[in-house]
């Protein structure tokens, strides 16, 4: 795992979803590279298939790794921290997702009998490397960074649409993971909650957080650094944002 | 960290899961009272048993049927013997050399004591009731070391057997259904023709219910002339060190003796297997009740995990494993074990001290005054660590449906 390979890679992935009788190829050889401290949004049509390439890029989904039982050349792998997670187990790559990603959805999937800050420590819990204590400390503080300080011991069902995704937000960071990954983390939330989430995102990735998102939002994806655009299964264009906001530093 | 979500799951559905922990606490607390209500009656029918009755009877049955004289004499199996003007001789059964007997058995290790004794049957007859019962001629002495029955006297005393020439002792049930009290005269007429007038010197209650409705006890001698066995000893009655090994005794004492040699399960088996049917019967009553209860968890944890989708796909998402979630539910359902079975523990123990309060004198196979209850600390660790179990294993299911959920099937279909 040395630190010049990229932190997540995505290698000719393939992607088959739908029963044998009804596959549908969602994904048809992507490759993509997230470097360290990169803020990446992914944008492109319904359907496109962000969605899935971020579940894949998380370790949450495993890519297709052979059609009709004929493999692919390279073979259809994703590289979380320079691991092959094609190598892992599934318990391996749970823990390899606890340790290293934080995701974050459209909808925020809190435990609703939990505070917020027991929701913020569910991966502290499981990762184990806090004791008890020192995580509940943790939680506290990651949501008094995201302006919930007054609001740490509030019952999640009590939170409001924009409080809640910012538990997420905080619940995703916990672990201080290798990349945060968001699909649609506006895509729930009015103009103002939207931009707070904007800005949030916009701070940590300034504080060195490799953030990956995937979104809807024109003005959300422009903030990133880098916007990957995709189109039925593929990726059709990469930008390099900077280049277009900062002059002096060329197209990529 | 599984047993925190567990537990907070478990407290957000408190009513459903008082009514699965009632469930387990009545199985529990059923079980204990019952069984303590049923070995209570069945120790102390089998206390009373061996102490009335010995623990071991050597019979007048030789073991081996003897073989023809002739046969004897001629080896050959093939050849054809012709015995003409048979005699038959009539057979009396006894046993031969008691006195020997006893000899040996008093080297035995493991015998406490012997005592010779004859038993028969006679019809006892008061007044215008009459009654079959079974005499038992003894020697006073030697049966106290066998029996306790001289501390089962109610009225009377079995020392007057002695002083009284044909004194009888009978069971309080004898004497309730010829209607005799002490001293009085009752008519017993032996089936080989022996009759005699025998008065009434002590009444005794063993508690247990066929000894006290049919047996007397007699001088050896008196008995003897009565049931017309001069000099004839039928049975050797026989005290072990260990009631619960008369079994493995008695084989090998009828290995020496050559005579069948009965203990007390062989003679009280039909008892014994009764005994068997009312534990059967337990376990089926409070197995059912357990059951239902399992059901009530397996009920209630698929509730859980189907209301709870969202939460294994996030707790997925954030890398708790299979395990995890598994574990999660399991703990949910020992939870509910625990609680149920250790509130079954306690209303158990104060089910069996009230049923011993209660002021009732039972009338049945045993004489008792008031619930016999027997407590053993093991049919409390059966109770508790069978209700577990059952409970785990109706957890199981919802454990490992809540395990499969794929996160990344849920968090699309959430869309
Ligand atoms: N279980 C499935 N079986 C078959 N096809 C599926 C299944 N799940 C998703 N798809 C298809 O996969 C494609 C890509 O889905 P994905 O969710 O990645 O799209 P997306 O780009 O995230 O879209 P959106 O912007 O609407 O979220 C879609 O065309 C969808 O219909
Ligand atoms: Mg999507």
């Amino acid at each position: 795992m040395g630190h010049t390979d990229p932190l997540l890679c995505a290698r000719n992935v393939r992607r088959v979803l739908g029963s044998a009788d009804n596959a549908n190829e969602v994904l048809k050889g992507v490759n993509l590279s997230i470097e360290r401290e990169e803020y990446v949004s992914i944008v492109g049509a319904s359907g496109s298939g962000k969605s899935t390439l971020l579940y894949l890029l998380g370790g949450l989904d495993r890519p297709t790794r052979a059609i009709n039982g004929r493999t692919f050349d390279p073979p259809s792998t994703i590289f979380i921290d320079g691991q092959d997670t094609s190598t892992l187990n599934d318990a391996e790559l749970a823990l390899l997702r606890n340790e290293k990603v934080g995701f974050v959805f459209q909808f925020h999937y809190l435990l609703k009998e939990f505070t917020a800050q027991e929701n913020v420590c569910l991966p502290m819990f499981k990762l184990g490397k806090l004791s008890r204590e020192q995580a509940m400390d943790r939680g506290a503080q990651l949501l008094k960074q995201l302006g919930m300080g007054d609001k740490v011991k509030r019952r999640a069902n009590r939170l409001s649409g924009g409080e809640q995704q910012r538990v997420a937000i905080a619940r995703a960071l916990a672990n201080e993971p290798a990349a945060l990954l968001a699909d649609e983390p506006t895509g729930n939330l009015d103009k103002k909650n939207s931009e707070l989430v904007a800005d949030i995102f916009q701070e940590i990735s300034e504080r060195g957080q490799t953030i990956v998102i995937v979104t809807h939002d024109h003005a959300i994806a422009q903030r990133a650094q880098r916007m990957v655009t995709m189109e039925d299964g593929n990726v059709i264009r990469d930008e390099d944002l900077h280049s277009l906001s900062l002059p002096g530093r060329g197209p990529g | 960290m599984r047993w925190f979500i567990a537990f907070r799951y478990f407290f957000s559905h408190k009513r459903q899961s008082a009514v699965c922990i009632a469930g387990v606490t009545i199985s529990v607390t059923m079980f204990i009272a019952m069984s303590a209500m049923m070995d209570g009656f069945q120790d102390k029918f089998v206390i009373e048993t061996v102490e009335s009755s010995g623990h071991i009877t050597i019979k007048d049955e030789p073991r081996e049927t003897r073989t023809p004289i002739l046969e004897r004499v001629y080896k050959q199996p093939e050849a054809l013997l012709e015995v003409h003007r048979v005699k038959p001789r009539e057979q009396v059964r006894k046993i031969d050399n008691p006195g020997g007997l006893l000899a040996s058995l008093a080297r035995m290790p493991g015998i406490v004591a012997a005592a010779p004794a004859v038993q028969g049957n006679v019809i006892a007859t008061f007044g215008t009731k009459t009654l079959n019962l079974s005499i038992n001629g003894i020697e006073p002495e030697r049966q106290l070391r066998v029996t306790t029955i001289a501390g089962d006297v109610l009225e009377g005393s079995f020392d007057r057997l002695r002083t009284t020439a044909d004194g009888i002792i009978v069971g309080k049930g004898v004497a309730d259904l010829l209607g005799v009290k002490l001293d009085d005269s009752v008519l017993l007429a032996g089936s080989e023709g022996g009759r005699t007038t025998a008065r009434v010197v002590g009444i005794f209650r063993t508690g247990v219910t066929p000894v006290d409705y049919s047996r007397g006890y007699m001088l050896l001698n008196d008995a003897q002339t009565l049931l017309n066995k001069k000099n004839i000893n039928n049975e050797i009655v026989i005290r072990t060190d260990d009631y619960t090994r008369a079994q493995e005794y008695a084989t090998q004492i009828e290995g020496m003796a050559g005579y069948r040699t009965e203990s007390w399960q062989e003679a009280n088996e039909n008892f014994l297997k009764i005994f068997k049917i009312q534990d059967l019967m337990t376990y089926i009553i409070t197995g059912t009740l357990l059951l239902v209860a399992a059901f009530g968890v397996l009920n209630i944890l698929i509730m859980s995990v189907l209301e709870r989708v969202n939460d294994i796909a996030i707790l997925k998402s954030m890398g708790y494993s299979r395990t995890d979630i598994t574990l999660v539910y399991l703990f949910q359902g020992l939870v509910i074990g625990l609680i149920g079975a250790t509130l079954g523990l306690g209303f158990g123990k104060l089910a069996i001290e009230g049923l011993r309060r209660i002021p009732i004198t039972v009338e049945g196979l045993i004489h008792a005054e008031g619930l016999l209850m027997s407590e053993h600390a093991s049919q409390y660790v059966k109770a508790f660590i069978v209700s577990n179990i059952i409970v785990l294993i109706a957890a199981v299911y919802p454990a490992r449906r809540a395990a499969k959920y794929d996160p990344v099937e849920v968090i699309r279909g959430a869309h």
